[in-house]
């Protein structure tokens, strides 16, 4: 594998990106190790996205775009981008999706929608969660309860007309949140069902919850 | 042979077994030789796990202390493995510094460390930080095509599918790759010249 012709770009992409996962990734990275041409090419493209996106937040903040923190707040990183897209709409003389605090738990920070799902005790159905299709991008947030035997979570989302996505090798963050990001086009109106399982260090997977939620755009 | 057997034709010694084999016999240079060929891949692994830069550097460090003790003593079952040691070793480093920061946070402080976290870049990261957003300010000054200054940030920035900009500007993904790989190699430069790291 190597990167001096761009033809590995979509590759390099895939994984400064987290998009590629279990053996494929793990191939990726053992080719980093004996790789030069593969390593660099990550690391500018790990370079160039973080540049981008720090300019566009430098910019972002000289223009006060972002809200107030609401309880559910994204992680640091989050806001980041989520002002390096503002910023970018501007650039791109794109509109900038207006920014507006909703419900204190599904919330847009800029362009990125921020969704926080949990269960609530007693309630008769999952979570309602609106989507705005002006939007690009949505994080979906899960809190999990912390496990001394846990080594990483999975969640397995399933949703109208065989909607289908796996997300492996997730932590939690330091508010105890498990983040995953699509865009937002890749959801339909209906009924979705996310299923969060734990690997534990020795190898054993087990499921930690099921939380079905409505989706509505 | 004493035991009635021959020795075989001598067996391809892989570098990374032969540096493993070095390192168990106190080879102080070949501890060296280690961590210079391998800091960059397995930074660039842990950087994929952890967010923070400083946190992934520091995992690195802890990566080799482990790994190297475990060198110096023989304990490698496939020293030719090396790599795929360090990566593994590096991996579990990244989700126990993971778990014990949330064992460490309470409620009442998950907030504050929060925002201590966002602040705890330090100068010399902002610093570094100012340098590659200054970086890429000029790579993009220097783009003399404006589609590919738009597509650069759409792609970056905007996370706009590559597909979708391929039809929007009529190019093919082939050109698109050319685009985002001179981009990438001008940004290496414009990085070593300036000694910039990331």
């Amino acid at each position: 594998m190597s990167a001096s012709e761009p033809r590995c770009s979509e590759q390099v992409a895939e994984y400064v990106t987290g998009r590629l996962v279990g053996e494929a990734r793990e191939r990726f990275e053992l080719a980093l190790f004996s790789d030069p041409d593969l390593l660099a090419a990550v690391e500018s493209e790990s370079a160039l996205r973080s540049g981008f996106r720090e300019l566009a937040a430098e910019e972002s903040s000289k223009l006060s775009v972002l809200p107030q923190r609401s309880r559910a707040r994204p992680s640091a990183s989050w806001l980041a981008m989520a002002a390096s897209f503002a910023f970018g709409a501007v650039l791109t003389a794109l509109s900038v999706w207006p920014l507006r605090s909703r419900l204190p738990n599904n919330t847009t920070y800029a362009n990125v929608q921020v969704a926080l799902l949990e269960a609530t005790r007693g309630a008769a159905s999952g979570p309602l969660l609106t989507v705005s299709a002006a939007a690009p991008r949505i994080v979906l947030q899960f809190p999990v309860v912390n496990s001394s035997d846990s080594a990483s979570y999975s969640i397995a989302l399933s949703g109208p007309a065989l909607f289908a996505r796996q997300f492996d090798g997730l932590l939690a963050d330091g508010d105890g949140l498990l983040s995953v990001e699509m865009p937002t086009a890749d959801f339909a109106a209906g009924s979705y069902e996310a299923r969060i399982s734990t690997l534990a260090r020795d190898g054993t997977r087990s499921e930690y919850q099921r939380l079905a939620f409505e989706l509505r755009r | 042979m004493p035991n009635g057997f021959e020795p075989g034709p001598a067996a391809a010694i892989s570098p990374d077994a032969a540096l493993a084999a070095r390192i168990a016999g106190g080879d102080r240079a070949a501890e060296s030789e280690l961590v210079r060929r391998y800091t960059r891949p397995l930074l660039a692994v842990l950087q994929q796990r952890v967010r923070q830069h400083e946190a992934a550097r520091d995992l690195v460090q802890e990566t080799f202390i482990v790994v190297l003790e475990r060198l110096r003593e023989g304990r490698i079952d496939e020293p030719d493995r090396l790599a795929g040691f360090l990566r593994q070793t590096a991996i579990n480093l990244a989700i126990g510094e993971g778990r014990k920061q949330q064992r460490q946070r309470t409620d009442a402080m998950g907030e504050q460390i929060g925002e201590l976290v966002d602040e705890s870049a330090g100068p010399l990261r902002q610093l570094e930080r100012q340098q590659l957003s200054g970086l890429v300010r000029r790579l993009i000054g220097e783009l003399s095509v404006e589609r590919d200054r738009d597509l650069l940030w759409r792609h970056y920035v905007l996370d706009t599918d590559k597909d979708e900009l391929c039809r929007e500007y009529a190019l093919s993904t082939e050109h698109f790759d050319r685009v985002l790989h001179r981009a990438r190699a001008r940004l290496r430069e414009l990085m070593e010249k300036n000694n910039v790291s990331h």
